[in-house]
């Protein structure tokens, strides 16, 4: 007949050791998870349209002698623009709209 | 505000309109008259179309082809156009447009981004081509491109036409082309120039009391970095300077088609030649078209 040895008792130390193995164990069980998960691949970030917003400003700038022809200018309603031409600082803001526009062919 | 009566319609591969004063009771008619001149002269000068008279006349290029007045008219007009600007503007271009990828209806073009098709060499073979009344020879390789300026002469004639059906005053428009015939109101007719970098937003405006303006613009019709409709004659690539946009005043719009090309390619120094109104890439808008204080106030 075999005689068991005595199970040995764990000191307040071991346990304590051990009860803060677990815990951290516990609270970073989470985040581990969060890490192995499958994320989207970089590459769609690179691809992104890179978007250059440029703020125009027009300055009119009417020539000294300015030649006589049936055709007058009124005024720029661009923001913030300013300009040189004789009242264009009282220019109406809105104004009506246009009978017709001309814009590039 | 000026009250007006307007009609529009697609043809020439741009928005044309018609506007008159408003409760004539010869507006209806002149719009139909209006229309069937823009659709008859599309399938004259269209290069899109095989069985245009313009594609009948390229496919010949190297002998003595019959062309009808209508063409003749333009096409003198063309070379007389060339001759005036030292060439900057050529009708022979046709080979360098297409090179550029500009090589079926714009709609089409949209449809998907694409680069130039293949290198190309200066124009310039405008004095080589021959006119002889109703006889036309092109060179060999050499083909014809009249778009903008047939479409300010369909212009000229179709607001002369709206005037024939009664109308105290027409206005037409087409894509930015537009000529008054008749006479207008005293205060003259409202034009809104485009900012051709802010769609919908105004550059600026024009009072025009007769006349025709044109505005041609590297920011519109444009396929691509650098790929756009104007060629320079030069070197046979789309222009590259210092404006975004020309908008020219002149008697006639087939004038002031050529005459926007033009400035586009000159710059700052067309106003020394002419009434107009340039955007420039640094912001700036230069015009020597007087201010009129009255008006804006």
């Amino acid at each position: 007949m075999t005689e068991r040895a005595p199970r040995r008792r764990a000191s307040k130390r071991e346990l304590r050791t051990w009860a803060w193995i677990a815990g951290s164990l516990a609270f970073f069980a989470p985040w581990a998870a969060l890490g192995a998960s499958p994320k989207p691949p970089d590459a769609a970030a690179d691809e992104r349209p890179v978007l250059i917003v440029r703020t125009i400003t027009r300055r009119v700038v009417i020539q000294d002698r300015p030649t006589q022809a049936p055709v007058r200018y009124v005024y720029a309603p661009s923001d913030g623009s300013t300009s040189s031409a004789p009242g264009a600082d009282t220019a109406p803001a809105p104004a009506p709209p246009p009978a017709t526009s001309t814009g590039g062919s | 505000m000026l009250a007006v009566e307007r009609s529009g319609f697609r043809s020439m591969g741009t928005e044309v309109s018609l506007v008159g004063p408003d409760g004539s009771d010869r507006f209806g008619t002149a719009s139909t008259v209006v229309r069937a001149l823009f659709d008859r002269e599309d399938r004259r000068f269209s290069r899109f179309r095989t069985d245009s008279e313009l594609s009948r006349v390229n496919a010949s290029a190297g002998s003595w082809t019959r062309v009808s007045s209508g063409f003749a008219a333009v096409t003198a007009l063309a070379l007389l156009a060339w001759r005036a600007t030292d060439g900057r503007f050529d009708p022979t271009v046709l080979d360098a447009v297409i090179a550029a990828g500009y090589d079926r209806d714009f709609d089409d073009l949209l449809a998907g981004a694409r680069a130039a098709l293949r290198p190309t060499s200066p124009c310039g073979r405008a004095g080589d081509v021959a006119l002889d009344r109703d006889r036309i020879l092109l060179p060999g390789g050499v083909g014809l491109d009249l778009g903008g300026i047939a479409k300010g002469w369909t212009v000229d004639v179709a607001a002369e036409a709206a005037v024939a059906c009664g109308l105290p005053w027409a206005l037409v428009n087409a894509g930015g082309d537009l000529r008054i015939a008749g006479i207008p109101p005293i205060e003259g007719i409202d034009v809104g120039v485009e900012d051709p970098e802010r769609p919908g937003a105004e550059a600026g405006r024009l009072v025009l009391d007769r006349g025709s303006l044109a505005t041609t613009s590297i920011t519109r019709r444009a396929w691509g970095e650098g790929q756009h409709h104007l060629i320079d004659p030069a070197t046979g690539l789309p222009a590259v300077g210092e404006v975004l946009q020309a908008t020219v005043w002149a008697p006639t719009c087939a004038e002031a088609e050529v005459r926007a090309k033009d400035a586009l390619l000159l710059g700052e120094a067309y106003l020394d030649r002419g009434n107009g109104l340039l955007v420039l890439r640094d912001g700036r808008i230069l015009t020597n078209l007087s201010a009129n204080a009255e008006v804006a106030a």
